[in-house]
């Protein structure tokens, strides 16, 4: 009866918008409650360990010893460390030099040899053309003739030469060899100068050799013998690092990762997997076909204008005009390839292709560095602004929403079946089926007829007074009551006590119904100067097949044995209040297996907070509820277990 | 039992076919009758599910007719793999899904589905966004029900 009427009072006042009403709800959040006050201790006790430490060290001179010793040790080790780091950087400012000069002596090559192609091949075709006009000239013109072939086959043999090896790209590839160890030797130089203190672990010194090897491997120094492949069968990015070992993330330290920057990076790794590597392997799988096609048309022209060349003379002028067609062509062409640089151009595609996919590696597994910091680097080897890379990994993540779930063919919630809907409903928390109903008229319409499912046991606090604070000057609306069943005092009192009032049992009878709509039946006992509650809860004999077959006699007798004492309400907890039960293994912060009850009014007792519990079947005890949920409520307010079922419209 | 041996094609809108043993099938409602009344061959058209989504499907009736009939799995077990299959997917299948579980009429399947779309945390925009809702509702409406509902928006 208490219950009906709280859940009607709630109903009027949420209509009348009174404040009081609407806070109501926040109810379960009750056990965020901290204790504040163990700060001030805290404060006071950061001094004292470091007086002991002193005391400590000073009163054991062995352990001192000992101890020095061992910092001898370590320091050995770190000036160890240290000098082999710096072994290594020397050696790496010694690659750059070495890389910068063959970089330069290829850069002369490509330039000379071109030249000198070029010339060799201009020369032989206007040698081909004289002598083909004068074909019948005799010892002059065939000795011009016999030059121009000798000439042209050279060409064709050197420029089959300088296709192979493509000095062009091998200078490119010197470049990025002198840049990534000059980047190395930033790194080392740096780490030499910011870890003067904490020394150098020896893990990073394998790194740094590690680091130096694989640079080594990906822009190898000998010409010929290890020279990279320069016609890939397929474009793949330059590697030059040494495979990552995933970070474990064991260390919580803060450094400037969060989740929305990790977030961001895999967005920011999203869109450069999908456009700028893609894009660049695009291009450098164009360049390299362009590249092999050049390479090869530039012998063979060369080649063909050696031969017909040499066919001078016999029958018509057309062996002349190949001739010198095919050695223009052929300058042309090695012009562009070389003077052009398309060898160096693939490099420098498959290059920067290298560089994205370092990126997304070092995205994917980079923890160390501080996270704002890693940003910043990020931003600016994009060539972007931090606000743009931002912006860039929203409006990423924007689209590949559309593109799980296009607007045209994706599903649209809104449209799922009405039943379906409602099964939906019912699954929702009560916050969340609030919010549900806001969503759009097809999902207010299911809300309305749908049952909330999850019934997240409530405490309500009932305030004397209702105020309407919309006014200028609050004024009481209602005052609040709630109705107590009052025991009156029956027989004879268990205890007489002249100044405090006597002293009853309190014994009731409760009717509960439960999830599988059994009726249980549960009697309390409670004196009226203590708080030790016994309960006892029977079940009605359902086994009416058996209560059938007794005769009249036998049922008289029975009658009392119809209900079957309980010992255990299994997943189930009893709200008294209520005369429901709920299951509790579904709900957070409800035990099984226990009766929620509040107090019962006495004429001879006031209410009070304390007249709120839980008893416990598996423990026999009685339990005040959390102390969060005890602080938040005053001593002036009434409380009631309830679920809330009913529905707000 | 020789009849309940016997493998089944369940064929997708996309023509995609499965074959699957009866037992794992039958555990739809809808195929159960089907077969009942033997009103098909031992092919079955399925015009209201997608091949991708089929064979989720048919993952989650393979997991169930397995723990059903041997045993040996634990509940507990099998609780873990439902969350592990509901939690990775996204919006589209788990729609898909629902309405799969419902045309197919598994109940557990569709019980988990929905609890799944429960489960997830929504705020109104979320709604709109990523579940692609269409806000219908004019502006007055609006404004009068999430006045009703203040109190749920202030977390």
């Amino acid at each position: 009866m208490a219950s009906l009427q709280a859940s009607r009072f709630v109903l009027s006042t949420s209509c009348t918008r009174a404040r009081s009403a609407i806070s109501i709800p926040k109810l379960p959040k009750f056990n965020v409650s901290v204790p504040k006050i163990p700060i001030k201790n805290h404060n006071l006790r950061v001094e004292e360990p470091t007086f002991g430490l002193d005391g400590f060290t000073e009163s054991f001179d062995l352990s001192l010893l000992e101890r020095q010793r061992q910092k001898k040790i370590r320091y050995d080790d770190r000036v160890m460390q240290r000098s082999r780091l710096i072994a290594v950087l020397e050696e790496v400012t010694d690659r750059v030099e070495v890389h910068k000069n063959i970089g330069e002596q290829r850069n002369n090559w490509n330039s000379l040899l071109l030249n000198s192609v070029n010339m060799i091949t201009l020369t032989a075709a206007l040698m081909a053309g004289i002598s083909s006009v004068n074909a019948v000239g005799g010892d002059s013109a065939s000795a011009v003739k016999i030059a121009s072939t000798m000439l042209l086959a050279s060409a064709t043999g050197v420029v089959a030469l300088m296709n192979k090896i493509q000095p062009s790209q091998l200078v490119e590839e010197q470049r990025n060899a002198t840049r990534l160890f000059k980047q190395l030797r930033n790194r080392i130089e740096r780490v030499l100068r910011e870890k003067t203190e904490e020394g150098i672990s020896e893990e990073y010194v394998k790194e740094a050799i590690e680091r130096v090897l694989c640079l080594d491997r990906a822009y190898p120094l000998p010409l010929i013998g290890t020279m990279l492949e320069k016609f890939p069968q397929e474009f793949k990015p330059a590697t030059w690092w040494p495979e990552t070992k995933t970070e474990t993330r064991s260390k919580t330290v803060f450094n400037g990762w969060n989740k929305e920057l990790e977030m961001e990076m895999k967005e920011v790794v999203e869109v450069i997997k999908n456009r700028d590597a893609e894009e660049y392997e695009r291009l450098g799988n164009v360049a390299l076909k362009l590249n092999l096609a050049l390479a090869i048309s530039g012998p063979v022209l060369t080649g063909i204008a050696a031969v017909s060349s040499g066919f001078i003379g016999h029958g018509s002028g057309l062996a002349g005009v190949v001739a010198t067609t095919c050695a223009s062509l052929a300058a042309v062409v090695n012009t562009l390839e070389h003077g052009g640089q398309v060898g160096m151009v693939f490099e420098m595609y498959r290059n920067s292709a290298g560089f994205f996919s370092l990126l997304e590696e070092t995205i994917e597994t980079e923890r160390r560095e501080n996270g704002q910091v890693f940003e910043t680097k990020v931003a600016l080897k994009l060539g972007r602004s931090l606000s743009e890379l931002r912006d860039l990994a929203r409006r990423s993540s924007l689209c590949r929403m559309d593109s799980l779930s296009p607007a045209s063919d994706g599903p649209n919630w809104s449209k799922l079946p009405f039943d379906l809907l409602l099964l939906v409903f019912e699954r929702l928390g009560f916050a969340d089926f609030q919010r549900a109903k806001c969503v759009c008229s097809s999902w207010n319409s299911a809300s309305r007829q749908s049952a909330l499912h999850n019934q997240i046991p409530w405490m309500i606090l009932f305030p004397e007074k209702v105020l309407d604070l919309s006014g200028d000057i609050p004024h009481q609306i209602f005052e609040t009551q709630v109705n107590y069943d009052i025991f009156i005092s029956k027989g004879m009192p268990l205890r007489v006590y002249p100044e405090l009032g006597d002293v009853w049992n309190i014994m009731k009878d409760h009717l509960v119904v439960t999830l599988t709509g059994e009726i249980l039946r549960v009697k309390s006992k409670v004196s009226t100067d203590s708080y030790f509650w016994s309960f006892r809860v029977y079940k009605l004999d359902s086994s009416n097949s058996k209560w059938k077959k007794l005769n009249l006699y036998q049922k008289k007798k029975k009658k009392n044995k119809k209900w079957e004492k309980l010992n255990s309400l299994g997943d189930e907890a009893i709200l008294l209040d209520q005369g429901i039960t709920v299951l509790a293994n579904s709900i957070e912060g409800v035990n099984r297996n226990s009766i929620y009850f509040s107090g019962f009014h006495h004429e001879y007792r006031v209410w009070s907070e304390k007249d709120i519990f839980n008893f416990s079947f598996d423990t026999h005890k009685i339990e005040r509820p959390h102390p969060s949920i005890l602080s938040s409520i005053h001593s002036s307010s009434v409380a009631r277990w309830f679920v809330p079922n009913f529905k707000l419209r | 039992m020789s009849k309940s041996e016997k493998k089944i094609v369940l064929k997708s809108l996309d023509n995609e076919a499965f074959e699957v043993e009866k037992a794992v099938a039958l555990q739809s409602q809808t195929i159960w009758v089907m077969c009942e009344d033997k009103c098909v061959g031992n092919e079955i058209p399925l015009e209201n599910v997608t091949g991708q989504i089929l064979a989720k499907v048919i993952d989650y009736c393979k997991k169930h007719a397995v723990v059903d009939g041997d045993g040996d799995e634990s509940s507990e077990e099998l609780k873990n793999w439902d969350t592990e299959f509901t939690k990775n997917m996204d919006q589209s299948t788990l729609f898909n899904m629902i309405l799969a579980a419902n045309y197919l009429n598994i109940k557990s399947l569709l019980n988990l589905t929905c609890q799944a779309v429960a489960d997830k945390t929504k705020t109104i925009d979320e709604f709109h966004t990523f579940l692609n809702i269409e806000n219908n509702f004019t502006p007055e409406e609006e404004a009068q029900i999430c006045q009703e509902n203040l109190w749920a928006f202030d977390d």
